[in-house]
């Protein structure tokens, strides 16, 4: 969104990168035992907390009143409380169980930061979330494209995602005015949005790739979204019979919620204001100084607590996670302190603010940047 | 992720990996949930959980581990080795060690080697009840279904492991042809079975155990010579009767590659090469400096060998016209994170090395020495 006001010279960039570079390697040379425990305690709290939520929808069925209504009217009303309860607390729990899979866990393994422990089950390679969009399919459009070309245009589909307009210096078209409701929709069905960002169906629509260039792809992300929806939507309602409507809710509750959580976290991560974005021709031979540096501009972090930045995957530390996207996430916190001392030793702003006001930033951004530039020399990116 | 079936799994383990149980348990299996419940209860079938269940000190520098692993282990033909996988500072390393069989127990026995993470790990660090995992058993170096009439055993230091495992389950099947154990060692001291393998030649007649000691103690010493065969085939009646031809025994080495030679080529001088069966023991590439290591790249799925150099192994598989799965060629995105089943190499970006079976990333990765990667 901004033009780039705080212009450094190479020389004050090398050095720049070389700092954050040291606080990398700190990190990385300190990776051991610390970090495996963490993330196995983390499993652990996710297959538990699935478990126990599975089991609080199907124990919910008990009290359902029309099930108790053959015995006694009393009981069958008596038993609504305790319905509402297991169903509510089964829904959130698994709804929260798929926020720690897919942020704190999957994002962070897929990402290659427990590579380095030699497990199968914590490793890019082998890791899949419970998602619609194929581990390595992310791995490919999130790890490489996003975040070799953070906030380039042209380079980055992370910006607008292909279908919405989130940055000034994305020409406007009248589709544009849809802009809100594109956004509503895709927070509502963030998990298949990401899936078929993936296979950059987008491009369809471009004109830069054909069906057929896209179908091999686009097969494997339908065949794990059949998997993920198969699961949630048609097995295990199953098992509930003809009580089959009630554990679909829930299910699909758990989904709503937490798509309407990465939703938000991920678009508090590059689109506030404040962040800014880059021409594919100033970052063309770019030094590792600089990387870093439009790294930093391109992304925002959230304020919150501890337990607030699990359930965001630690993205709540973009900037840290943009610096260093394969050092354990969880150790975002501590380096966010030598961070932002670099960054005011360089006099270099560090985008941060507690969610509510970001996303407010961002929900402006998407009603505004909906409506064609009333200003007909738009603001070019730097 | 399932390489090996095992035919004797128990049923509720079958029904557990069902496609339907482990549809309900997308994408990555009813196995992880059991596993936090009870490791135990893991239902994979590549890393097998074992517990340790005692430890025996065999040498100063050597321990025989007690392993009780979970019902996915499929059982072993003496001889086998698998991959130990061990968990030190959060990761996890894996060698190879061989399978014996010992009080009902699938026991390995491991040496101290020098500068051996793994090695003085286990024989300082495990403890009784500790859980380590396993692979399934490979390797062909096994006896025969049909044992053959005579049996020469040669060995150097662990490479007694393997031929330890086939001598005892030759013994304890009742065997009854001859067998002789040539088996070098600094000193007794450092032998490893050295008071079993003594109290298995005095309860077993055809068995023959000829120690040699580099430190000249024993009756025979230095490095294998046509002496040593002789003096091994001494004990046996190799001269067939009727034709009068020499007939060598059927012929089990494990140990260092000069041994290996040695014998091999004692075996194809007197025309029995056939009878020739040999472990190779594979030492660590050692690594000083800056220094360029050649050797050969293998891609073993692309059954392909090139000589390397010191540029990057992504770079390198290019060269030699592979394309592997690539992104930011710096060493962040892991887009080229593939596994290499032998050899070592460098991170140019930390400077660490990584030994042995581990996943790396092609672009920062410098070979040093021979490689081979599943590319």
């Amino acid at each position: 969104m901004n033009t780039n006001t705080t212009a450094m010279n190479p020389a004050q960039l090398d050095a720049f990168g070389a700092e954050i570079e040291a606080v990398k390697q700190r990190a990385l040379a300190d990776r051991g035992e610390r970090d495996a425990r963490y993330i196995k305690k983390l499993v652990k709290i996710h297959h538990l907390l699935t478990i126990s939520a599975r089991l609080s929808i199907f124990a919910s069925l008990l009290f359902l009143p029309a099930s108790l209504f053959g015995f006694s009217i009393a009981l069958s009303i008596a038993s609504w409380p305790l319905f509402w309860l297991l169903f509510s607390a089964g829904s959130i729990g698994l709804g929260i169980a798929k926020i720690l899979d897919n942020m704190e866990i999957g994002h962070n393994i897929i990402h290659g930061q427990y590579d380095w422990m030699g497990d199968p089950r914590f490793h890019s390679r082998h890791y899949d979330w419970d998602t619609n969009c194929p581990g390595d399919q992310w791995a490919h459009s999130h790890n490489y494209e996003h975040h070799t070309y953070t906030n380039i245009l042209d380079k980055d589909r992370d910006i607008g995602y292909g279908i919405l307009r989130m940055d000034p210096a994305q020409k406007w078209h009248p589709a544009y005015l849809a802009n809100p409701i594109f956004a509503t929709l895709l927070m509502l069905f963030f998990d298949m949005g990401v899936a078929l960002h993936g296979v950059e169906i987008d491009s369809l629509r471009s004109g830069r790739k054909t069906f057929k260039d896209v179908w091999p792809e686009l097969k494997l992300s339908l065949r794990k979204t059949a998997q993920i929806w198969g699961k949630d939507f048609i097995l295990y309602p199953l098992l509930a019979g003809p009580l089959f409507p009630v554990v679909l809710a829930a299910n699909v509750s758990a989904s709503v919620i937490r798509n309407i959580w990465s939703f938000s976290i991920i678009f508090c991560g590059h689109f506030p204001d404040g962040v800014h974005s880059f021409t594919e021709a100033s970052c063309e031979n770019e030094s590792r100084g600089r990387w870093y540096y439009r790294q930093l501009l391109g992304s925002a972090n959230l304020t919150g607590g501890k337990l607030f930045h699990v359930m965001s995957g630690n993205l709540s530390h973009q900037i840290e996670h943009h610096l260093f996207p394969d050092v354990p996430a969880h150790r975002y916190a501590e380096m966010s302190v030598e961070v932002r001392q670099i960054c005011e030793k360089y006099g270099l702003p560090y985008n941060t603010g507690p969610l509510y006001s970001q996303y407010a930033t961002v929900w402006v951004k998407i009603f505004k940047l909906a409506l064609p530039p009333r200003n007909p020399t738009a603001p070019q990116a730097a | 992720m399932k390489l090996s079936t095992n035919p004797s799994r128990s049923t509720w383990r079958r029904i557990a990996d069902s496609r339907l149980i482990n549809a309900l348990a997308a994408p990555n299996g009813m196995g992880r949930y059991l596993e936090v419940l009870n490791p135990m209860w893991s239902l994979d079938q590549n890393r097998i959980p074992a517990y340790i269940t005692a430890i025996h000190q065999e040498t100063d520098e050597s321990v025989t581990l007690m392993l009780a692993p979970n019902g996915e282990w499929p059982g072993f033909r003496p001889g086998q080795f698998c991959q130990v996988y061990i968990e030190i500072d959060g990761r996890l390393h894996s060698r190879s060690y061989s399978l014996n069989r010992r009080a009902g127990r699938i026991a390995i026995t491991v040496k101290v080697q020098a500068d051996g993470l793994v090695s003085t790990h286990i024989n300082r660090q495990l403890k009784v009840g500790d859980l380590i995992r396993l692979s399934p058993p490979m390797g062909e170096f096994v006896l025969p279904p049909q044992l053959p009439g005579a049996l020469l055993m040669v060995a150097a230091g662990s490479g007694i492991t393997p031929i330890m495992a086939m001598l005892e389950a030759a013994l304890k099947q009742g065997y009854k042809g001859g067998i002789t154990l040539l088996y070098y060692n600094r000193d007794e001291a450092n032998t490893l079975f050295h008071s079993r393998l003594q109290a298995l030649a005095s309860t077993h007649a055809n068995f023959s155990l000829l120690p040699v000691f580099s430190d000249g103690t024993g009756e025979l010493s230095g490095h294998f010579s046509q002496r040593h065969l002789l003096a091994a085939l001494s004990f046996q009646n190799t001269l067939s009767d009727h034709t009068g031809a020499l007939s060598l025994p059927e012929c089990f080495v494990c140990g260092p590659e000069a041994l290996i030679q040695a014998v091999s080529e004692e075996y194809q001088l007197l025309g029995h090469g056939e009878k020739f069966h040999a472990e190779r023991f594979k030492a660590v590439a050692s690594v000083s400096g800056n220094t360029e290591i050649v050797g050969t790249l293998a891609f073993k799925h692309s059954r392909c060998e090139v000589s390397s150099d010191s540029r990057n192994l992504l770079e390198q598989a290019e060269a030699a016209g592979l394309q592997p799965q690539a992104g930011c060629r710096m060493g962040i995105c892991h887009s080229c994170s593939c596994l290499k089943t032998e050899g070592s190499v460098r991170n140019m970006n930390s400077g660490e090395i990584s030994h042995g079976e581990e996943y790396i990333r092609l672009c920062i990765s410098q070979p040093l020495g021979d490689v081979s990667l599943a590319l």
